[in-house]
């Protein structure tokens, strides 16, 4: 139903001998917001670098609006606006001149694009102060209207609120948000902050020391993440019809034969096996999964925490 | 190419390093002065404007002009690596060589811009310092044409450097020391009959260096296909360029250390 709008397959980068991406196979739809997630270093960086073709390929290929970006960069970079890593920028000029020039690289043909992309991330708009003179957060600001300046149908963002004060993150994440929902753009994000893309995101994909762990939209990712009670019975047709009818709640799912969640956490542990027991249902294992999203990500990374 | 050469001139803005192309000019000039006025080791009457231009253009070759445009040349292009813009540059559709090639337009005309600067100061300090009587339209023209000729061929004798030397990130700073070599070694060409040969003096027989007096027969044709060759070459080395970030390879490891020690100390 969703076009796809970025399609990575097969991807890989080697650096010498370490794989920084390896066979990565990314999807991006068409009006949604991809958060890519990864600790750092594990290849979010890179992965952008490669969509954007900036960076070779060893093996794999990108293709965005289905069309290769080694082949076809020229025809596809002026749709894509994008900020990759640090914001570089002529630090011995003002940032006003700074858009003007890329705004003139870009052949934007509205005189009013630089002062519109201004008013948008909050920056004055042919003032006086260098680049070199800006602090990190305004500097992220620049590079975020360089970004949008030309309108593009698609946004890459990498690590789009760094050193941002917690006005211009929740700012900029609005912002981001209206892109896609008011305007319908593509949007491709990373980070390494978990809340900062369940915050954002549609769509998830973790990926750590180069590999795509799991792809998925958040509400499955929530779902699967929710706490919930998890029961193994006996019989969990039966189960779930004792469920609907005494306990009032259709809120569960039948994982399979034998397991069934269930995700209406009012209900007291001590009636429900009681009812169970009472019809006849063998119960060998009730308890209460309490993972968060966090969980989940710490436990997928094999990793000790959220840098 | 015109509008990404329009915006080498605006990124110039406020770019100190344009002083170096200024102090480099009169240098040239003061020694040239200096050269006049203690008489060269020959005879000092009879030298009017004519031999203080030349004496101008060997010094501006020799010593001046080769690093200069080497040094801007260099650091135009340099400048995309170092503040980190090459990026912002390529993923707004404008390919490395596309920008490569306007760097060189840049700094060729840059070039002229400093050979008549170099000019009017030739022409007020004959004026001013050494009141030379002997100064006529002619001469002046003939002045105007040689330095801006003479500068232009150094231009394009360094053109080729100027393109090897930006493959690597503050790789130039070898191609300076380098092109000051080149010049200097001009000197030695042409006191031996190799000017039209040697690219940095090819252009000699073009812009008819040396007047009545130069021992040597300098042969435009040659000059001019030598200097054609360093236009292909340029042209060849510019067209296999490396990918961006093989550019950028030794360099980029550190600012991604740098960058990951800034994103630590935010998110901790
Ligand atoms: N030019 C390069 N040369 C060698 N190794 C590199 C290069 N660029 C990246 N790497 C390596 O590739 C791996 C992935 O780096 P990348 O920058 O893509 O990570 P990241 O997910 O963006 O991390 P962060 O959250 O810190 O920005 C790292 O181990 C890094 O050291
Ligand atoms: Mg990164």
């Amino acid at each position: 139903m969703n076009e796809i709008i970025i399609e990575t397959n097969h991807l890989t980068k080697v650096y010498g001998t370490q794989k920084s991406v390896a066979d990565l196979s990314i999807h991006v739809r068409k009006g949604r917001i991809y958060g890519l997630l990864g600790r750092n270093g594990a290849g979010k960086t890179t992965t952008m670098r490669m969509i954007l073709n900036l960076t070779t390929p060893t093996a794999g290929e990108v293709k965005i609006f289905g069309e290769d970006v080694r082949k076809n960069g020229k025809r596809i970079l002026p749709r894509i606006g994008s900020l990759i890593e640090s914001p570089g920028f002529y630090p011995n000029l003002t940032g006003t001149e700074n858009l003007r020039i890329f705004a003139r690289l870009r052949g934007v043909p509205n005189r009013q694009a630089v002062e519109n992309a201004l008013g948008v991330v909050g920056l004055p708009y042919q003032d006086k102060k260098l680049f070199a003179e800006y602090s990190m957060g305004m500097k992220q600001r620049l590079a975020i209207a360089n970004a949008i300046m030309h309108d593009p149908e698609v946004l890459i963002l990498d690590e789009p609120v760094n050193g941002l004060d917690p006005i211009g993150i929740a700012e900029v994440r609005d912002f981001i948000k209206r892109l896609s929902t008011e305007q319908g753009k593509t949007v491709l994000l990373s980070s390494h902050i978990l809340s900062e893309i369940s915050m954002l995101a549609d769509d998830i994909g973790i990926i750590d020391q180069g590999v795509l762990l799991e792809e998925e939209s958040l509400a499955e990712l929530d779902r699967k993440n929710s706490r919930y009670i998890h029961l193994a019975v006996s019989d969990t047709a039966q189960t779930a019809r004792l469920i609907e009818q005494s306990l009032g709640t259709t809120n569960f799912h039948i994982e399979d034969d034998h397991t069934l969640r269930l995700y209406d956490l009012d209900i007291a542990t001590n009636a429900l096996v009681r009812l169970l027991v009472e019809n006849g249902i063998e119960v060998f294992e009730v308890h209460t999964q309490n993972n968060t999203l966090e969980d989940y990500f710490k436990r997928i990374t094999g990793g000790e925490g959220i840098a | 190419m015109l509008n990404i050469v329009k915006c080498e001139f605006e990124k110039l803005k406020r770019y100190s390093i344009l002083w170096t192309g200024v102090v480099g000019v009169l240098v040239s000039v003061v020694y040239a002065v200096l050269q006049i006025q203690t008489g060269i080791g020959k005879e000092t009457e009879g030298m009017g404007f004519e031999v203080f231009n030349q004496v101008v253009i060997w010094n501006n070759f020799s010593l001046v002009f080769p690093s200069i445009i080497m040094l801007l040349g260099g650091f135009l292009i340099n400048r995309e690596y170092t503040d980190n813009t090459l990026k912002a540059v390529l993923t707004a559709s404008v390919s490395f060589r596309k920008l490569l090639f306007s760097k060189l337009i840049t700094t060729g005309i840059l070039t002229v811009l400093f050979a008549i600067f170099s000019f009017l100061c030739t022409f007020i300090a004959a004026v001013l310092v050494l009141h030379f009587n002997d100064i006529t339209l002619v001469l002046i023209e003939t002045s105007f044409i040689q330095i801006c000729g003479n500068a232009f061929s150094n231009f394009l004798a360094v053109a080729p450097l100027i393109a090897w030397f930006s493959r690597k990130q503050n790789g130039f700073w070898a191609g300076v020391g380098i092109a000051f070599v080149y010049g200097i070694c001009g000197t030695f060409a042409a006191g031996r009959y190799l000017a039209d040969f040697y690219p940095i003096t090819a252009g000699f027989g073009i812009i008819g260096y040396g007047g009545n007096e130069g021992a040597e027969v300098f042969h435009p044709i040659i000059g001019c296909a030598v200097l054609a060759l360093m236009v292909v070459l340029t042209i060849v080395i510019v067209f296999f360029a490396p990918p961006y970030d093989e550019a950028m390879a030794t360099p980029s490891g550190r600012n991604n250390k740098k960058g990951r020690l800034i994103n630590e100390r935010n998110h901790h």
